[in-house]
């Protein structure tokens, strides 16, 4: 095999490569993407949860495919993400919506939050990641849990948002004093 | 493959599937040699080529879903062994479906250039062949059918080496005077 052949073959080599890891992402994210749809069940005005549910689709492709750090970072917001995602959901689904009012207590949202937190920090601290990683995993995180709680309005957002903020916080602090 | 470059090959290939672009040409110099040395082994060499390279880009399209627990080596080997499978069943069905079946595909058929090229060797070789004696030519040609004479093999050997040398010699005769 001559010079220029082989170096049209790692070429080749590198585009599937990074093919390869595109159609990885793309499936996964797919996944993942369709459990957050469950949120929407129930819910009376799924359009922005869905545009949240799509968003969150494009940043945990576009993270998978990049790997290392994002990819890690994404793959744990999301995972911590889906309590604030689904919690909503469950309570909704157990206190049966009011002819077209659907709203969740931001109470739910907020507690949902903590816990998400307080998952997103003591798993990040043990895989210890960069800033790259707490930003994937934040953003992760706030988009999955924004699908279950934009039904609670603003104030289930903000409330969400506080909850993983806080509780993501309680870890870190506790890992820093000690 | 010794032990430390089929661990390095692990710990690229784990690298790989993790994002690290800076594993890609670490896994392809240890990869592309290997999996060509393994289809040549397996394959024909004019089937091997292909299979080595169709091996190694399926490797690299598929390194997002190496599981890190998994042994490298063993996983591309598998992947290269699946390809010279396919390149064998391929290899078979042209087999099966005789030449005629390419008659209609474009380019099968010679060009005009290509039949006058041949058309000329031919006739150089028929005038090389008809100033040779006529036993000479007698030899190569039960040489070219795959008849043996009623001789003993090397004596019918060295004719066909002595008919083919004298051959050589008319060849370079008549070729030199077309030109």
């Amino acid at each position: 095999m001559t010079v220029a052949a082989e170096a049209a073959l790692v070429v080749r080599a590198h585009r599937a490569y990074e093919r390869g890891r595109l159609r990885s992402a793309l499936w996964r994210a797919a996944a993942a993407v369709a459990v957050t749809a469950l949120a929407l069940i129930g819910c009376p005005s799924p359009d922005g949860p869905a545009a949240c549910a799509a968003t969150l689709g494009l940043v945990l492709i576009a993270c998978l495919w990049r790997g290392s750090v994002w990819a890690r970072g994404a793959r744990l917001g999301f995972l911590a993400g889906l309590v604030p995602c689904l919690l909503p959901a469950a309570v909704r689904a157990a206190h049966a919506c009011n002819g077209n009012t659907c709203l969740t207590p931001p109470a739910v949202c907020l507690t949902a939050g903590v816990v998400a937190g307080l998952l997103l920090g003591w798993l990040g601290l043990r895989i210890a990641g960069d800033g790259r990683f707490w930003l994937a995993a934040a953003v992760a995180a706030l988009l999955a849990g924004a699908i279950g709680c934009l039904a609670a309005g603003l104030a289930g957002l903000v409330g969400m948002a506080l909850g993983i903020l806080a509780g993501a916080a309680a870890p870190v602090l506790v890992s820093r004093a000690a | 493959m010794e032990r430390v470059e089929r661990e390095e090959l692990q710990r690229h290939l784990k690298q790989l599937a993790d994002g690290d672009r800076e594993a890609f040409h670490p896994v392809f110099v240890r990869l592309w040699p290997l999996l060509r040395g393994f289809a040549a082994h397996c394959l024909p060499w004019q089937d091997a080529e292909d299979a080595a390279q169709e091996a190694l880009l399926r490797v690299f399209s598929r390194a997002a879903e190496f599981d890190r627990e998994r042994d490298a080596l063993s996983w591309a080997l598998g992947i290269a062994a699946y390809e010279i499978r396919s390149a064998r069943k391929r290899r078979q069905r042209r087999r099966e479906n005789p030449p005629d079946s390419l008659a209609g595909r474009p380019g099968v058929e010679r060009s005009p250039e290509d039949a006058a090229v041949a058309g000329d060797l031919e006739q150089t070789l028929h005038a090389a062949l008809a100033a040779l004696q006529p036993g000479d030519s007698a030899t190569l040609l039960a040489y070219a059918r795959g008849e043996r004479p009623d001789l003993p093999g090397p004596t019918f050997r060295k004719r066909v080496e002595r008919a083919l040398g004298r051959l050589r010699g008319a060849w370079r005769l008549s070729h030199d005077r077309r030109r």
